[in-house]
C-alpha cells in the first residue's frame, strides 16, 4: 500500500509540476536539462533542476560527470543532489572522480558523499574545505554534510562557530554538531558561549538556543528576552530548543508569547515543544489562538490541540463545525475524521458552494474520507475552474476509490482525466460512468466481487 | 489531570486512581505482578537518578554493581552519557558508595570490582560502549557470577542490570533469583518493554541459540494468548507492547525486592495503523481515541511476576484461562490457529506441555478453488461453533472472580473466533467467486480507470494474503467492497459489535493494542515464479574455526526494529 501510495503521490506531484511548467521545458531531452543546469539563468537552472529530480533518470549519471564541473556553484550542487538520488554503487566512480578534481565544492560535496558510505580517508578534505574554503563554498557544502559523525569534521564544524564567521555559516554549523553530538558535547557548548553576546542577532539567538538547550540556564534569561524583542528568532532556532531536557520557564513563556507571531506551519512543532515543557501553556497558547486575530492560524492550533489528550474532545470540535469560520469548519471536519468520526463529512458536502479560496482545502478535506458519500462531489471538483482544486479532488478519489475497491486493480493514468489539460469532460464522463457501474454491482450481487 | 480537562475525564482519571488503588491493595495479598515491580517512565535519567542517588536522606554505606549490556540499542541511546551525567549529578549520595561495573558477556562478569573511584567506572562503561554487540547472551548466569562476586560486599547491597535484549535468553530464571536473594542483592533492571504474550521465539523453535538456554521473551512466564491465527500475516504477540519486561527480568526484581525500569527511544511511542498490515482508512494521520493508555488497566492486566512454578499453579485455578486454553486448543485442532497451548490441564492444575502441531488446512498452495471454498466453509462453521461456546461460558464466567487478565486473553480469543471466522467466508467466497471470475472467458471488460486483475495467460497457482488493519475498527470496512457481499455483512456486524465491546473495555491497555493489530484478509492469486538455483557457498580451506560460536541476535522487523530502537511502548520518555 505505501508502494501504491508514493506512486499515486508522484504522478500528482509530476501532473502538478508538469502544469505549472512552461510547454517548451516538457519536451527537453535529458542531455538539454543537464545542460540547463549549467546555464546563466537562475530560473532555467531552477526548472531544469526540478524536471530532472522528478525523472530520476539513471542516465543522468554520465552527462553529469562529464559537465558538473563547468556549473556555476548553485548548479554544482543541484548536480550533486541528483547525483545522490541515484543507488551509491552507481555513482561511486563519479564521486572518486570528484573528490580528486579541482572544482572545491564538488571535491567537498564528494568527499562528504564517500564518507557517508564507509570511506573515512577524505575526512580530511572535506575538513579543510569547511574551515578554509571559500565563504560561498562553505556555506552550499553546508547542505551536504549531513549524516557525518567523523570527529575531524565535527572539529571543522566547531571551528566555524565563532566570531567573525558569516552568521548563516556558523548557525547551519551549530545545527549540524546538535545532530551529530546528540544535543551538546563540552567542545561545542565552549565555542558557542563566546557567541552568546555576538552583535548578530540572528548568530545569538541561535547560540543561546543551543547553550539553553544543552542545559547551560545561565544563558535562560538572555534568550528569553531576546524572543521576547525579537519573536520572529524563535522559527529559526526552535529545532536548538527541540534538543532541551529542560526549559526555563522564562524562555517557555518566551516561546508562548511567541505563538501569535507564527507562520501556519510553525504552530505544530511549537505546539509540541511547549507540550513537552508546560503542557498547560501550550493548551492555553493554542487556544487563544483560536479566537485571535490571525485567522490563518486557527486550523493549526485546532490540530495541534486535537493532537494532546485532552485538550479538545469530540464535542468540542463537534461545536466547531457550526463555526461561520470555513477553516474551522474544515479543521474540525479533518480532525474529527483522523479521530475515526465521520460527522464533519456532510459539513464539507455542503460547504463546498461557498468555500471560494478554501475550496482545494475543502477538497482535500473531502479526500480524506473513505467514504462513498465523497465520491460524486469529489466527482463534480474535477472540473472545477481552479486547477488546484481538480488536482486536490483528482488525488482523493484515487485514494478513495484504491481504499474502498481493494480487490480491483486501477491504471489511473489511462483514465482519460488530467487536472491539467482544458479538455476534461470526457474523462469525467468515463469515470462517472465507472462509478455508476461499480455502484450496481454491489447493489445488484449478493455476493459482491 | 490537566486544568482544562473535561468534567468526563476527570471522572475517568478518579475512576482510574480507584483501580489503581485497588490494584495496589491487592499487590500484599496475592502473588507478585510485574506491575509491582515496574516503575513509571522510559528515560535513561530516570532510573539511574533512583538508583544512583538510593533511597532516603542519609548516606548510607552501600555496595552498588552496575552491570551493562553492551548492545547497539544501549549505545545508540547514549547510555554512557547519561551515566556519566547521573554519577556527576548524585556524586554527594554516592559518598559512601563503593561503586562496580560488571559486563555481560566478560568472563567472571566484573570488569571493575567495586571502589571509591567512581570515574574509573564511568570511563570504563564508556570504554565498554565502543564495542557495543548484537550476540545472544545469557544475563541470568553473569547475574549469578555477580552475587557470588558482591556476596561479602560491605553495607547495602544492589545491582543495577543495564541490559535492552537479552531477557529473553533463559538458563535458570529461578536460581538466579534465589543467588541474589541469598546475597541480600536488591536487583533493579534498567530494559526494554516486552510484547504481549510474545511468541517470536516459540514460532521459531530451532533457533540457534547459547547453549544451555532457552529464548522466551514473552511477559509472562506462560504464553498466555494466542497466537498464530489463521490469516493474520504476523501474530498480534509480537508487535503489541506489554507495557511490562521479559518474565525472568521482572522476576528478578521481585524476589529481591528491586524495581524495574524501562526504557524506550521516543520515536517508539508514535502511533501506528498497522504494522505489518495495510490501513485503507487514512493516510498515517489516525488519532486514535485508544492510542493513549489507561495505566491502572494495564497495570490490572499486568503478569504474574512469581516463579514458572508458581504462576503455572495460579493459572491452572483461573477459570478464564482454562476457558481460553480450552478454546485455543480446539481451534488448533481445528485448523484455526497454528500454535497450541503448550499447558496441559487436568482439573485446576496446569503444567507445561510441550507444543503440538497445530492442524493445517492447507488452504492457500493450490489453485483448486472449489476445494478451498468447501474446506474454508467448513473451518468457518467450526470457528462459529467454538465462538459460540465460549461465549456462552465467558457469560457464565463473567461473574465470577478471576484474574483480569486471564479474562481479557479469554474475551480476546473469542472475537479472535469471529475475526477468523470472517476471514474464512471471505476466502471461501474469493474462491467461490472472485478468483475464478479473473479467469473466466466470457468475463465483462473492465471500465477504466478499472483494468484487469491479472494478465492474459497467467495461470493460477495459489491464494496468497495480506491484512488490512483493524485500527479504525470494523464498521469502515462496511462501506468496503469485500468478497462475500452482502451475505458477509451480518458476519462484520457481528465482529463489529465483538469487537466495539472489547475496546470500549480493554481499548487503552495492552489487550485493546492486540486487538486492533490484527486484520480482515485480503486474498489475491498467485501465480508460479521462476526458480533459481541459490549459488553453493564452498567454505574456504582454513576458514572454519571449529571453536562455538555465540550466535547473533536476528533483527526483528516491525515497530521499533531495524537496529536502533527498542520495540514498542505503552508510554513515553
Amino acid at each position: 500500500m505505501t508502494g501504491r501510495r508514493m506512486t499515486g503521490g508522484l504522478r500528482a506531484a509530476a501532473l502538478a509540476l508538469m502544469a505549472l511548467a512552461p510547454a517548451a521545458l516538457r519536451g527537453q531531452d535529458l542531455q538539454a536539462l543537464v545542460d540547463q543546469l549549467g546555464a546563466a539563468d537562475a530560473t532555467a537552472r531552477s526548472r531544469a533542476y526540478s524536471a530532472l529530480l522528478q525523472r530520476r533518470a539513471p542516465e543522468i549519471v554520465p552527462l553529469l560527470a562529464k559537465r558538473i564541473a563547468s556549473f556555476p556553484l548553485d548548479g554544482q550542487s543541484y548536480g550533486v543532489h541528483l547525483l545522490q538520488q541515484q543507488p551509491f554503487d552507481h555513482t561511486r566512480a563519479t564521486w572518486s572522480q570528484l573528490v580528486d578534481g579541482a572544482v572545491p565544492f564538488l571535491r567537498g560535496a564528494a568527499a562528504a558523499m564517500l564518507l557517508r558510505n564507509g570511506e573515512p580517508a577524505h575526512a580530511g578534505v572535506l575538513a579543510a574545505l569547511l574551515q578554509d574554503g571559500a565563504a560561498d563554498v562553505r556555506q552550499t557544502l553546508m547542505n551536504h554534510v549531513w549524516g557525518i559523525a567523523d570527529e575531524r569534521v565535527l572539529a571543522a564544524l566547531r571551528a566555524c562557530v565563532r566570531a567573525g564567521q558569516p552568521g548563516a555559516i556558523a548557525v547551519q554549523a551549530l545545527q549540524h554538531l546538535v545532530q551529530q553530538e546528540n544535543g551538546r558535547s563540552d567542545a561545542t557548548v565552549a565555542a558557542t558561549a563566546l557567541l552568546a553576546d555576538d552583535p548578530d542577532h540572528n548568530l545569538r539567538a541561535a547560540a543561546l538556543a543551543y547553550l539553553v538547550a544543552a542545559g547551560e540556564n545561565a544563558h535562560a534569561p538572555a534568550l528569553a528576552a531576546l524572543l521576547r524583542a525579537e519573536p520572529g528568532q524563535l522559527w529559526s532556532v526552535r529545532t536548538f530548543l527541540d534538543h532541551a531536557a529542560r526549559l526555563d520557564p522564562a524562555v517557555v513563556d518566551a516561546i508562548a508569547a511567541a505563538l501569535p507571531r507564527a507562520r501556519p506551519f510553525d504552530v505544530g512543532p511549537t505546539a509540541q515543544l511547549l507540550q513537552r515543557h508546560a503542557p498547560d501553556k501550550a493548551v492555553a497558547a493554542l487556544r487563544a489562538l483560536l479566537t485571535g486575530d490571525n485567522a490563518e492560524l486557527r486550523a493549526p492550533a485546532l490540530e495541534a490541540l486535537a493532537a494532546i489528550t485532552g485538550a479538545l474532545d469530540q464535542k468540542q470540535l463537534r461545536e466547531l463545525l457550526d463555526s461561520s469560520d470555513v477553516s474551522q469548519q474544515l479543521a474540525a471536519a479533518a480532525t474529527l475524521r483522523r479521530m475515526d468520526d465521520p460527522s464533519g463529512l456532510p459539513v464539507v458536502i455542503t460547504l463546498l458552494p461557498r468555500a471560494r479560496g478554501k475550496k482545494a482545502e475543502a477538497a482535500r478535506v473531502l479526500g480524506g474520507f473513505r467514504s462513498r458519500q465523497a465520491v460524486p462531489p469529489l466527482l463534480d471538483l474535477l472540473d472545477d475552474p481552479d486547477p488546484a482544486v481538480r488536482q486536490a479532488a483528482w488525488t482523493g478519489l484515487q485514494q478513495i476509490w484504491r481504499d474502498l475497491l481493494p480487490y480491483r486493480r486501477f491504471d489511473f493514468a489511462r483514465a482519460g482525466y488530467d487536472p491539467a489539460a482544458t479538455a476534461r469532460a470526457p474523462g469525467i464522463a468515463a469515470l462517472r460512468a465507472f462509478w455508476e457501474r461499480a455502484g450496481s454491482e454491489r447493489s445488484n450481487s449478493d455476493s459482491g466481487r | 489531570v490537566p486544568r482544562l480537562a473535561a468534567p468526563a475525564l476527570l471522572a475517568s482519571w478518579l475512576a482510574g486512581c480507584v483501580a489503581g488503588c485497588f490494584a495496589g491493595s491487592l499487590v500484599g495479598q496475592e502473588p507478585p505482578t510485574a506491575a509491582s515491580v515496574t516503575e513509571p517512565g522510559r528515560s535513561l535519567a530516570r532510573p539511574l537518578d533512583v538508583v544512583l542517588g538510593g533511597a532516603g536522606s542519609a548516606v548510607a554505606e552501600r555496595t552498588l554493581l552496575v552491570v551493562v549490556d553492551p548492545s547497539p540499542a544501549l549505545a545508540a541511546a547514549g547510555f554512557a552519557d547519561a551515566f556519566a551525567a547521573a554519577v556527576q549529578r548524585h556524586a554527594a549520595a554516592l559518598g559512601r558508595t563503593r561503586l562496580g561495573l560488571g559486563v555481560i558477556g566478560s568472563k567472571g562478569c566484573i570488569a571493575v570490582p567495586p571502589t571509591a573511584e567512581h570515574q574509573k567506572v564511568v570511563d570504563e562503561v564508556r570504554a565498554r560502549m565502543q564495542h557495543a554487540s548484537g550476540e545472544f547472551q545469557n544475563v541470568y548466569a553473569d547475574l549469578r557470577a555477580a552475587a557470588a562476586a558482591l556476596a561479602n560486599a560491605p553495607g547495602e547491597r544492589s545491582l543495577l542490570l543495564v541490559s535492552l535484549g537479552n531477557g529473553d535468553v533463559e538458563d535458570d530464571v529461578e536460581q538466579t533469583a534465589q543467588a541474589l536473594a541469598k546475597a541480600k542483592i536488591a536487583t533493579h533492571l534498567l530494559t526494554s518493554e516486552a510484547t504481549l504474550a510474545d511468541s517470536y521465539w516459540a514460532r521459531m523453535p530451532q533457533h540457534d541459540r547459547p547453549r544451555g538456554t532457552t529464548l522466551t521473551g514473552a511477559d509472562g512466564a506462560v504464553i498466555d494468548l494466542p497466537w498464530g491465527w489463521l490469516f493474520q500475516i504476523t501474530p498480534a504477540n509480537e508487535t503489541t507492547a506489554a507495557g511490562f519486561p521479559v518474565w525472568g527480568l521482572a522476576r528478578l526484581a521481585a524476589a529481591t525486592g528491586g524495581r524495574v525500569f524501562q526504557f524506550a527511544s521516543a520515536k517508539d511511542t508514535a502511533h501506528q495503523c498497522a504494522v505489518f498490515a495495510t490501513c485503507l482508512f487514512c493516510s498515517g494521520d489516525h488519532l486514535s481515541p485508544d492510542a493513549s493508555w489507561n495505566e491502572p488497566l494495564i497495570a490490572q492486566l499486568a503478569p504474574l511476576a512469581c516463579s514458572r512454578a508458581d504462576t503455572f499453579t495460579a493459572l491452572g485455578k483461573d477459570p478464564f484461562f482454562r476457558a481460553m486454553v480450552d478454546a485455543w486448543r480446539a481451534a488448533a485442532e481445528a485448523g484455526l490457529v497454528h500454535s497450541a497451548p503448550a499447558v496441559r490441564l487436568s482439573g485446576t492444575v496446569a503444567t507445561p506441555d510441550r507444543p503440538h502441531p497445530a492442524r493445517d488446512l492447507d488452504l492457500t498452495d493450490s489453485a483448486s478453488f472449489d476445494r478451498q471454498a468447501r474446506r474454508a466453509d467448513e473451518a468457518a462453521a467450526r470457528a462459529q461453533a467454538l465462538g459460540d461456546q465460549l461465549q456462552l461460558q465467558l457469560e457464565r464466567l463473567d461473574r465470577d472472580p478471576g484474574s483480569p487478565r486471564e479474562k481479557a486473553a479469554a474475551h480476546y480469543t473469542r472475537v479472535l473466533l469471529q475475526l477468523t471466522r470472517v476471514n474464512l467466508l471471505l476466502f471461501a467466497a474469493f474462491c467461490r467467486e472472485t478468483a475464478p471470475a479473473l479467469f473466466a472467458k466470457d468475463a465483462p471488460v473492465p471500465l477504466l480507470p478499472e483494468i484487469p486483475a491479472v494478465d492474459e495467460g497467467q495461470r493460477p497457482a495459489g491464494i496468497g494474503y495480506g491484512n488490512f488493519g483493524l485500527c479504525h475498527g470494523v464498521k469502515p470496512f462496511f462501506d468496503v467492497e469485500l468478497p462475500g457481499g452482502k451475505a458477509l455483512r451480518p458476519e462484520l456486524e457481528r465482529l463489529d459489535a465483538l469487537f466495539t465491546a472489547f475496546e470500549e473495555r480493554y481499548g487503552r491497555s495492552q489487550f485493546g493494542s492486540a486487538l486492533r493489530h490484527n486484520g480482515i484478509a485480503r486474498f489475491w492469486v498467485t501465480f508460479p515464479g521462476s526458480v533459481t538455483k541459490p549459488p553453493r557457498v564452498r567454505p574456504k580451506s582454513g576458514s572454519d574455526t571449529g571453536g562455538p560460536v555465540t550466535p547473533a541476535r536476528p533483527q526483528r522487523t516491525g515497530p521499533g526494529g531495524g537496529g536502533g530502537a527498542t520495540g514498542p511502548t505503552t508510554g513515553g520518555g
